[in-house]
């Protein structure tokens, strides 16, 4: 009986809330609940899609997503790479600074870093590669969105710098790698073959968890980015909150998009992911 | 060369930040170009000290809400694992509102909030941080309920013990490391929270984050440096005492 009593709390605390949310988002884009409402109509996601909102909100979450991600793979491999081998503890110890830093002050900081009055380019007018703050290119709320993947990466990239570190000792790879050497392979032969497969593959379903996590990024966007295209969080929440009620709906409905994308691509992937 | 310039800027980058918020803290303008102003003062710093600054009063209100948030989860998390351990389909039902972002979350819920008077108020901010919380929590204790355990428990069971002394001479000492886990994790999420805080508080619950949010919004940097430092400072120096405790977090995440 107890058992039952604790799964059905777990049940009502964990999936609940997210099939009233959902469902209420549902009714709400469909025009059957909500102020200015007056029955089902698809007008909503019609605007959404006639906008172009839709396609250029997700399309826009995804850039920054995989610009991200291959950024932060590509930095943690050369890293792992050099500090697996030749083992550096001063640099190993940094690496779990950035994991203290919630996303929020992440951003403020590197705001203060990027910006045309941030200490890159008061760094570079004093050393006369600038004369003027003009001189000096936008890496924040840019349209390129530099600043936020920059605040990604440092925020994920020294985490699976050591998760790679330890899954390459937990291969064995210095072994692997003197048997390589033996059987006539190169420096980069072996990088390429050997040590960045093995390790992709050992530890992709934690990457596309990441990925699917990333795509849920708010306070980075909200800071360092541009006021369109935004992310779909931004997207979500800027419409929510504002007065206009009109957009209320389309905000339902981009939620409805955006938490079956993230249901679906979990339930895919679930499988692979060993629990916890 | 080119190895030993790379790790001096990969340094660089790491600790960059965290001397920004610091420096910005420190100063009470930062015109352009100057890099370093001449007058340092540790002002704002005495100011929260002396409790002048109403960041004393978000410090205690996010130090409130992380504890009972972190402690709540940890039981949660403990008690639910345990029933769970035969079904392990239904542990991975926890990633679901977990890898949701909590500010979409909060937006498709806050209907409910405000039907039953929660929006804006404490207990709806303690509500809504919990629904991604205690799953958090669960999916972190699923590692620890595995045959071993079970068995020792089993045994217990088979010399005479109760339920009660099973749970306080076997489970409980061998859970003490996921517990102090659970509890530290469950503590910085809600710690470092903004989102769902901000939409169901809507401002008006002024956590620590959504302080630093309000003076960065309102052009104050200083200030914002300020509470970012005291938010970040206390967790970095836990870190370096415990860094397994993080490295765990962001695993699960």
């Amino acid at each position: 009986m107890k058992k039952e009593i604790v799964i059905a709390l777990y049940f009502i605390i964990t999936i609940m809330p997210l099939f009233m949310g959902l469902g209420y988002s549902v009714l709400y884009s469909f025009g059957m609940v909500g102020l200015m409402n007056n029955g089902f109509t698809f007008e909503h996601w019609q605007k959404l899609l006639a906008n172009s909102a839709l396609f250029t909100t997700i399309g826009y979450s995804l850039y920054i997503r995989l610009a991200s991600l291959l950024f932060i793979l590509i930095f943690a491999l050369l890293f792992s790479w050099w500090l697996v081998f030749k083992k550096n503890k001063s640099i190993f110890n940094l690496l779990f600074l950035p994991l203290a830093f919630p996303p929020l002050i992440a951003a403020f900081s590197w705001y203060y870093i990027l910006s045309p009055a941030g200490i890159i380019s008061r760094i570079l007018y004093h050393s006369g590669a600038i004369t003027d703050i003009s001189d000096f290119p936008r890496l924040v709320n840019d349209s390129y969105s530099f600043g936020i993947i920059i605040t990604h990466v440092f925020l994920i990239f020294p985490l699976f710098t050591i998760l790679f570190i330890k899954q390459a000792k937990k291969e064995r790879m210095g072994a692997i790698q003197e048997i390589s050497f033996t059987l006539g392979s190169t420096k980069n032969q072996f990088f390429l073959k050997v040590f960045m497969p093995l390790l992709l593959k050992k530890t992709a379903p934690l990457i596309i968890l990441y990925a699917i996590f990333m795509f849920g990024a708010y306070e980075v966007p909200l800071l360092l980015g541009q006021s369109s295209p935004r992310m779909i969080t931004v997207f979500i929440s800027d419409k929510m909150t504002r007065f206009n009620l009109q957009d209320i709906p389309q905000a339902h409905a981009m939620a409805v998009t955006y938490s079956v994308l993230i249901v679906g691509l979990t339930t895919l992937f679930i499988r692979k992911i060993k629990t916890v | 060369m080119i190895k030993k310039s790379l790790y001096l800027i990969l340094a660089i980058v790491l600790i960059l930040p965290m001397v920004v918020i610091f420096y910005l803290s420190l100063v009470n303008h930062w015109s352009y170009p100057n890099i370093f102003e001449v007058h340092i003062s540790w002002s704002l710093w005495a100011e929260f000290f002396s409790g002048n600054n109403n960041i004393f009063k978000s410090v205690f209100l996010s130090l409130f809400l992380s504890t009972i948030i972190a402690s709540t989860a940890t039981i949660f998390g403990f008690l639910v694992s345990q029933q769970l351990y035969e079904k392990p389909l239904f542990f991975k039902l926890a990633y679901f509102p977990y890898l949701i972002a909590p500010v979409v979350f909060g937006a498709m819920l806050q209907f409910y909030f405000t039907l039953i008077g929660l929006t804006g108020s404490f207990w709806g901010v303690l509500l809504a941080q919990i629904l991604f919380v205690f799953p958090y929590s669960v999916l972190l204790f699923s590692t620890f309920w595995d045959e071993r355990v079970r068995q020792t428990a089993f045994q217990s069971t088979t010399l005479g013990a109760n339920t009660w002394e099973v749970f306080r001479t076997v489970l409980l000492p061998m859970s003490k490391p996921w517990i102090f886990l659970c509890f530290v994790q469950c503590f910085l999420i809600s710690w470092y929270e903004y989102g769902i805080t901000q939409l169901i508080g809507i401002g008006k619950i002024e956590t620590l984050p959504i302080k630093t949010m309000l003076f960065i919004k309102e052009a104050n940097p200083h200030l914002a440096a300020l509470s970012a430092c005291i938010m970040v400072f206390p967790i970095i120096s836990f870190l370096l005492l415990n860094r397994q405790l993080f490295l765990k977090k962001e695993v699960t995440a």
